[in-house]
């Protein structure tokens, strides 16, 4: 098992780096001068001569590509993303409390599409071609094409407006507080129900091949309750491509958590970032793309590390 | 993180198992594009996304026909309205017909959506098959960069792309391209992979065919399958990417008529006019619904064995 961890932390690290390298390069594609990337477009009286100067000097654009390269991994490796131009605050420190934000929201999300999409899944497998089987996965296709950001305003409508019992965006603070649960609710059900679906229809087919398989027929045969048939013996077999799929959905509501916290008004990464690119606050748009990448990143190798452990066929491979 | 795609290389897996059925059936009924045409038809909800989606691309082609108005005709006196006979879907609140910026809006998200795959396709395509083909360092090479691609979940690639090249249609499409390259490329590498060592590639092989040909005349051909199935699934994906960035204001600029744009540009009257939001969400969704109905049934077709 300890071979397999560092082997895979291993494989992540060029990912990593990839990410970081990819991020570096993007900027270099801006058509024009890049100190613009830099420039937000409505700074009063545009930017002065000593702006692009400082911009200048600070990411070392006057200088060589390799030079710009390697002191711009000097500064991410020792995490400091610079400071936003436009609010004039440390980019670094304002993620901080977003990242907290965001993975409040996105871990809530995460937990009720596990929930939801894993119990309709099963069932789904369990009562193949019953009625429930056939809403449930007709259900889940329309959580796979229901846009988010139609969701969110749609739930806005219902919940906040014709029938006013939940905030329509904005932050209540802490979630355990009445006014910070009543604000995670609709972001929540929003980015919780649109990641159900895929989840949903994973869980069926992954539970299908499982259910026919020798060692299922066994449980039966030897006389254990359906119950304990399903949820033992088929179920967990099932959940093992899953864990990675968790992995996957991750990702889905990192990227859900951009237009969801827009939508909303979380102040999460996702709204730093659509912030960061609105307001052409380049620093921000980096240290943004680079927390959400390697998180992922970071996350994918966790779900592959639990799956070697519950699956130990994997680690031999 | 080779294993850490396992789930993503499922997918290069059903692709492989529908290959071989493919395979099996050619051998037996002769005409594989037949037989699905002929289970398309049966499949109800296939039907009724081909039916949909023809409705759309009809109404978007002959746009200046189906209504009256111009997608940029403002009247200012009528802003804000409900729907009537004369504004099937109401007025925005530059008094513009919501009906005919849908309709015209169509053909911006089509096009997105479609050249976007298109793209998508042919790259996905050119780097599966050489890394699948080739494989050893150019295969483990590719495969690095596509995880790095795939670092950045969702539309966050797309969303990098757009905010270094600034918002236009063709840095849209391009945006689109690239974020659904890596997908299309690990579905067909993992397809060759599987049909590398197959015999009938060995038989080509020993009478002397060369790899461009082997490649070209064998391995593209029988990918096919897998392709056309995510590649409908892809439009999907494609164009509901173009409509969040659209809506992030980040799409094709105003005041071109973009679904996802009218969506966001409708919120600030949600209370008053709630059509402004219902009417391009729904556009959006019945799309994307009928293209997973026909991808799903296409799957179906090509794939008995995930037939569950």
């Amino acid at each position: 098992m300890g071979t397999y961890i560092v082997k895979r932390l291993l494989l992540a690290v060029p990912t990593v780096f990839g990410a970081v390298t990819l991020v570096f390069f993007a900027m270099q594609l801006a058509p024009g001068d890049p100190v613009a990337l830099f420039i937000p477009p409505d700074l009063s009286g545009g930017a002065s001569e000593e702006l692009v100067a400082e911009i200048r000097a600070r990411y070392g654009f006057d200088k060589p590509l390799y030079v710009q390269y390697a002191d711009y991994l000097q500064r991410t490796v020792r995490l400091d993303f610079g400071t936003s131009l436009r609010q004039r605050t440390n980019v670094g420190e304002e993620l901080v409390s977003r990242i907290w934000n965001t993975a409040q929201l996105g871990g809530l999300a995460l937990l009720m599409s596990a929930v939801l999409g894993i119990t309709l899944g099963a069932i789904s497998a369990v009562k193949r071609g019953s009625w429930i089987d056939n809403l449930s996965m007709f259900g889940a296709l329309f959580g796979i094409a229901m846009p988010s950001f139609w969701l969110a305003l749609m739930l806005i409508l219902v919940f906040a407006l014709y029938w006013p019992i939940l905030p329509a965006s904005g932050f209540g603070g802490n979630l355990f507080s009445l006014d910070g649960a009543k604000h995670a609710v609709l972001p929540v059900v929003t980015l919780g129900l649109t990641g159900a679906g895929s989840l949903a229809r994973y869980t069926r087919s992954s539970m299908l091949e499982v259910i026919n398989k020798d060692y299922v027929r066994t449980a039966r045969a030897k006389g254990l309750s359906e119950n304990l048939v399903i949820v033992r013996h088929a179920l967990r077999n099932a959940l093992i491509p899953i864990i990675v799929l968790l992995g996957i959905s991750f990702g889905n509501i990192l990227s859900g958590a951009v237009i969801v916290e827009t939508v909303f008004g979380w102040p999460g990464v996702g709204r730093y970032l659509v912030s960061g690119i609105n307001g052409r606050d380049f620093p921000v748009v980096q240290a943004t793309a680079l927390v959400i990448a390697i998180s992922f990143v970071l996350v994918n190798l966790l779900s592959d590390v639990l799956m070697a452990y519950v699956d130990p066929r994997i680690r031999y491979d | 993180m080779t294993t850490g795609f396992k789930a993503r290389t499922t997918l290069a897996n059903q692709a492989q198992t529908s290959l071989d059925s493919t395979l099996e059936k050619r051998s037996t009924s002769g005409g594989t594009s037949r037989r699905v045409l002929r289970e398309l038809k049966h499949n109800r909800f296939a039907t009724i996304g081909i039916v949909f989606l023809t409705l759309v691309v009809l109404l978007a082609i002959f746009a200046p026909f189906v209504t009256q108005y111009g997608p940029h005709d403002q009247d200012l006196l009528a802003r804000l309205q409900t729907p009537s006979q004369a504004h099937w879907m109401g007025t925005d609140d530059k008094g513009r017909d919501v009906f005919t910026r849908l309709v015209y809006g169509a053909r911006i998200s089509l096009f997105v959506g479609i050249v976007g795959t298109v793209g998508a396709v042919v790259a996905g395509v050119v780097i599966g098959l050489i890394s699948g083909y080739y494989g050893g360092w150019v295969d483990q090479l590719i495969m690095r960069i596509l995880d790095v691609m795939y670092a950045f979940p969702g539309i966050l690639l797309a969303l990098l792309i757009i905010s270094v090249l600034g918002a236009s249609l063709w840095n849209l499409i391009l945006a689109l391209t690239i974020w659904g390259t890596p997908t299309l490329a690990r579905i067909v590498r993992g397809t060759v992979l599987s049909l590398k060592n197959q015999d009938f590639i060995e038989a080509s092989r020993a009478i002397g065919a060369n790899s461009p040909r082997i490649i070209l005349v064998h391995l593209l051909p029988n990918s096919s399958a897998p392709i056309i199935v995510y590649a409908t699934l892809s439009v999907a994906g494609a164009i509901l990417t173009a409509a969040a960035l659209g809506f992030l204001g980040l799409g094709v600029p105003p005041p071109t008529p973009e679904w996802g744009a009218m969506l966001s540009a409708g919120r600030q009257y949600l209370r008053i006019a709630p059509n402004l939001v219902m009417f391009p969400g729904l556009a959006i969704f019945c799309t994307l619904l009928s293209l997973n109905f026909i991808g799903d049934a296409l799957r179906d077709a090509l794939d008995p064995h995930l037939n569950t």
